[in-house]
């Protein structure tokens, strides 16, 4: 059965911080689901933006200085590539994602709402303990996402669940208000079997490249053998674009 | 991947160090629901096997039936733990989205709704 010491202590404990934070030169579309992804995480620390060059050495420094031991940055290649590493800081490990699908909770037509900085739910997929990696995966994801227990800037108050699920070798975040059967707020009174989700957003699929075993590098831990750079896509476009014309000249 | 596995093992180390309930997670074995507030699903999603690559709306269905069973459990064990769950009604405070934002998104659906009552 499941117990707890003292679930209404108000000491906090688990000092665990995120740092979220940016490249130099991210378009605003990116700006906004960083900025999404700050007003999910109570426990999160925002820092000015880095130059991309610099970041390897820089955000080190920067958790030791924040004394946050987990951090989220974003950086854009291209235009058009965003990527999203996950990280321990200092010793590592680190996770390098693709992220793909984006929509911000600004520009979704998404109708559920909760109280800012109230304590999410996580939930994960059953995949999510198939293999190693995935299992650091679901460890990295649960560390950065959880608000601590009586962190003084959350609410004490559970009305949101943000939800990991791997699918397509991606894994898709979803973010959902927790009501009762009238589409309210859900108290202790309600029954379970009747309580109903409506999504929130951000949302967004990340495809995982490549793990390494210190912060931003190191020994590579695991490498997706799937993962093609959207810059090869592109020209692999392109050669069958040229490939097309030539067969409609001749 | 044993060096996945050794690394799993030291964040995890590294995280039951934080937290409040020490003495319990030693006794127990395992780190309180209250603290680390994270589920896994017991059974494999159900996605439809054959789904065409923009067939959004099978796909949402199955994260939200995967994560409705999820909430389920989860909130037997806040219940069990009494833990507050909702927010009394005098207790005020800053939403996710602004009143503003909620307006507009209001606005669209009921425009929406008008939109095809007069199709119809």
């Amino acid at each position: 059965a499941f117990k707890d010491q003292d679930p209404l202590s108000k000491d906090w404990k688990n000092r665990q911080r995120t740092l979220v934070l940016c490249a130099r030169g991210v378009n605003s579309r990116f700006r906004h689901l960083m900025s999404d992804i700050i007003d999910l995480l109570p426990h999160g620390k925002k820092e000015n933006k880095v130059e991309r060059k610099i970041a390897k050495d820089a955000i080190d420094d920067l958790c030791f200085q924040r004394s946050c031991n987990n951090c989220i940055y974003f950086e854009q290649r291209k235009k058009s590539d965003y990527f999203m590493w996950l990280m321990k800081s200092p010793e590592g490990p680190s996770i390098k994602f693709a992220v793909q699908n984006l929509h911000t909770s600004d520009e979704l037509k998404l109708t559920g709402n909760c109280l800012k900085f109230s304590r999410p739910m996580l939930s994960f997929d059953n995949s999510f303990d198939s293999s190693p990696f995935l299992q650091l995966v679901k460890e990295m994801l649960s560390q950065a996402f959880t608000t601590p227990k009586n962190h003084p800037k959350s609410k004490p108050f559970i009305d949101h669940v943000l939800s990991f699920s791997y699918y397509d070798d991606r894994v898709w975040f979803r973010n959902y208000q927790i009501v009762n059967q009238h589409e309210e707020k859900f108290t202790a009174e309600d029954d379970i079997e009747k309580l109903m989700l409506i999504e929130i957003g951000p949302r967004f699929c990340l495809q995982p490249i490549k793990a390494f075993d210190d912060t931003m590098g190191g020994e590579a831990l695991w490498q997706n053998q799937k993962y093609i750079t959207p810059s090869k896509l592109r020209s692999r476009k392109f050669e069958q674009f040229v490939k097309r014309r030539h067969q409609k000249e001749d | 991947e044993d060096m996945i596995l050794k690394r799993i093992r030291e964040i995890r180390a590294n995280f039951y160090n934080r937290l409040e309930s020490k003495r319990l997670i030693k006794k127990q074995g395992r780190v309180p629901f209250t603290e680390h507030m994270t589920i896994t699903n017991e059974h494999p999603m159900v996605v439809p096997e054959s789904l065409a690559v923009h067939d959004d709306i099978k796909r949402e269905m199955a994260f939200y039936i995967m994560t409705r069973e999820n909430v389920k459990k989860g909130m037997e064990f806040l219940v069990q733990a009494k833990l507050p769950i909702s927010r009394p009604d005098d207790f005020f405070a800053e939403m996710l989205k602004t009143d503003q934002h909620m307006a507009k998104v209001k606005s669209r659906l009921l425009q929406q709704q008008v939109k095809i009552q007069n199709f119809e």
